[in-house]
């Protein structure tokens, strides 16, 4: 990170996240859920089906209600096909951030019930702390329990 | 004693015995020739002892007699009518009291019957008029002492008649041998009547006298017998007039007071009316108030309904800042990756983002703008429903309260109305009493009236007997009577006078018949 980017920033719970938005591929409201598939839920929008990264859950929050307005951003799955999409659920997309790297300061280790590893960085802008996390190990990490996607992944 | 003497002793006593029923006959021919000349005298005394009699008989049974048809007005005629013929009576008999005196023993019985007579149809009219009134109209405890004091005063009434045709028979009879007595001696004056003839002319004078005297103590007696009862009478009538008077005073009270509750209960009934005219207005008023209330519930629930529709604009507003967003972030991402190509684009990337934001702010307020109305609109419904409750429980009150003071009202005029018949009644009852009052005012007239002729018949007898036994009565109880009282025609009951001469009248006099000389004479035992 040394470098300036511009980020999408999203909510869980209180806490603001950012995510670098080149690793982001499309932000996704309005999607359609898909009946669970191995205890893992995938969304469809426009003909593609996604696998759903809960991650609350992977927080250690409680999830929330599966709807119509459920939000999500699209990520590339790592190491795998540019075409294979991995959605991370969230609470509710907020904005685009520029990030510049004197902004940066190091994660203070884990916070609650996110792991340290996830976090890359924390900002502060205009009074709210922003937390960086790094997509790819949260995604891996997710999909290594499912056998299928793992593979895709790998 | 000698011849002689014996001749002129004879002659002497007849000359005297032939004197003695001279004067004995000029004395009877001038108490005929008297008695012719008073014939125009006494003629006029009966005439006015006839009008007495008439006054007395004829416009008062004619009076009572329509009273006891049943015509109660007629009492007041009634009552006029004795007024009337008590005026004529005191004139007649004032008329009579101012002639001469008679002492004709024939027109002392004439005078003597004219009174009784006037006193029985008196005393007989009166006893059968208490007699058709008793029950209803007198106390019958007034009468109870009435009534046996009229039985034995008419049946004194009764044997006074007898006497007094006794009187008159023997009166013409005594006239009648006088005249002949008289003239057989004078026709044989000298040769005929010695001794013997004086001896007849005493012993006829004394054997007239004695019947004549007894009869007169007889009839002196029986008189002061009915003047005592007829004392009595007027004590009783006097009583009776007093108690009547007082019932109809008491009724008079009893009837003012009966007003005055009527009047309360009238008071009531119309604090009645207006209380119940309250609470209908109350109630109308309680009526549209509810009426408001439901009209302002169905035009909020008119408003949730909207609200409703509201709700899904807002809705839907919140779906295109939500896609509008996501559009903004996507194009944003677009626009990063594009690098520096993407720079126009991110112009505008920022105006669809500001789009966007504005859509969520206006999407938010909009929200919480419904939500409060929702809020204040479910609350206002509340409040109205509950309005139209307290409002309906209140109509509901009254209602009950309502017919409660229906039934006070009811009872009210029930009340009223029971009031409204005793007072009726009670109103009867007064005019009864006051009607009974002047019953028992003109019986103790009357009553009065009687005694002062009983006074005036013991006069007369008193005279009558001075007349034939030449001195004071022999009876003994003429210097004990008491004088009856003058009554005031028109005086306000008094009190009862004498009341030990009632209680001793409870007796009724037992006959006798004692023959001293075999003639048949009826005395009067006490």
């Amino acid at each position: 990170m040394n470098s300036a980017f511009d980020g999408v920033t999203f909510r869980l719970q209180d806490m603001v996240f950012a995510i670098d938005a080149l690793k982001v591929r499309e932000v996704v409201g309005g999607a359609e859920w898909l009946t669970e598939v191995d205890d893992r839920g995938a969304i469809q929008t426009r003909g593609r089906v996604m696998p759903v990264v809960d991650l609350r859950q992977l927080f250690g929050l409680d999830s929330l209600e599966k709807g119509g307005m459920n939000s999500f951003i699209a990520v590339q799955m790592p190491g795998g096909d540019r075409g294979q999409l991995a959605a991370l659920w969230v609470d509710a997309l907020l904005d685009m951030v520029h990030i510049l790297p004197g902004g940066l300061k190091a994660a203070p280790g884990s916070i609650g019930g996110i792991p340290a590893r996830f976090l890359q960085a924390v900002l502060e802008k205009d009074g709210q702390t922003i937390y960086v996390i790094q997509t790819d190990e949260i995604v891996r990490e997710d999909l290594s329990g499912d056998k299928q996607l793992a593979k895709a992944a790998s | 004693m000698k011849l002689q003497n014996r001749l002129l002793l004879s002659l002497g006593v007849m000359a005297a015995a032939a004197l003695a029923i001279g004067v004995l006959s000029l004395l009877t021919l001038h108490g005929i020739f008297d008695n012719q000349s008073k014939v125009y005298n006494s003629g006029q005394a009966v005439y006015h002892l006839k009008k007495v009699s008439d006054a007395y008989g004829l416009d008062v049974i004619g009076a009572i007699a329509k009273v006891r048809n049943g015509d109660s007005w007629a009492w007041e005629d009634g009552g006029k009518a004795v007024d009337n013929a008590q005026k004529e009576a005191e004139d007649h008999w004032k008329a009579y009291e101012a002639m001469d005196k008679t002492k004709d023993e024939k027109l002392q019985a004439t005078i003597v019957g004219a009174l009784i007579e006037n006193n029985r149809h008196l005393m007989e009219t009166l006893q059968t008029d208490f007699a058709a009134k008793n029950a209803r109209d007198l106390e019958i405890q007034a009468t109870s002492v009435i009534y046996p004091s009229i039985n034995p005063i008419l049946d004194n009434i009764r044997k006074l008649e007898d006497i007094n045709e006794k009187i008159g028979e023997d009166a013409i009879a005594q006239a009648e041998k006088g005249f002949s007595t008289s003239f057989d001696l004078l026709a044989a004056a000298v040769a005929v009547i010695l001794l013997g003839g004086l001896a007849v002319g005493f012993g006829m004078a004394t054997g007239a006298i004695r019947p004549l005297g007894s009869l007169a103590q007889g009839f002196e007696r029986n008189v002061e017998q009915i003047a005592g009862q007829s004392q009595q009478v007027s004590a009783s009538s006097i009583q009776l007039s007093s108690h009547l008077l007082e019932s109809a005073v008491q009724l008079q009270k009893a009837g003012s007071s009966t007003e005055q509750l009527v009047y309360v209960a009238q008071q009531n009934h119309q604090e009645t009316v207006l209380a119940r005219h309250h609470i209908e207005e109350a109630e109308s008023a309680m009526t549209a108030g509810g009426e408001s209330a439901q009209r302002t519930v169905d035009y909020i629930k008119g408003l949730g309904q909207g609200a409703e529709r509201v709700f899904q604009v807002v809705k839907t507003i919140e779906e295109i800042a939500f896609q509008t967003n996501i559009l903004a972030l996507n194009a944003g991402v677009e626009a990063v990756r594009a690098g520096d190509q993407g720079k126009e684009f991110v112009l505008v990337v920022e105006e669809i983002r500001n789009l966007s934001q504005r859509c969520s702010q206006v999407a938010r307020e909009t929200s919480k703008l419904v939500t409060d109305n929702v809020r204040q609109t479910s609350e206002g419904v509340r409040l109205s429903e509950e309005t139209g409750k307290v409002i309906a429980q209140a109509l509901e009150r009254s209602g009950k309260a309502d017919s409660l003071l229906t039934v006070i009202q009811d009872g009210m005029e029930a009340q009223a109305r029971t009031l409204r018949d005793i007072q009726t009644s009670n109103t009867n009852a007064e005019q009864a009493a006051y009607r009974n009052s002047a019953i028992g005012d003109r019986v103790r007239v009357l009553g009065s009236n009687l005694a002062q002729q009983a006074e005036s018949l013991r006069d007369i007898s008193r005279q009558w007997v001075n007349q034939v036994e030449g001195g004071p009565a022999k009876s003994g109880k003429s210097a004990e009577h008491k004088n009856v009282p003058a009554p005031a025609a028109n005086a306000p009951a008094p009190q009862p006078h004498s009341p030990e001469k009632i209680n001793a009248s409870k007796e009724a006099p037992v006959m006798e018949k004692t023959g001293t000389d075999g003639s048949k004479i009826v005395q009067f035992n006490k």
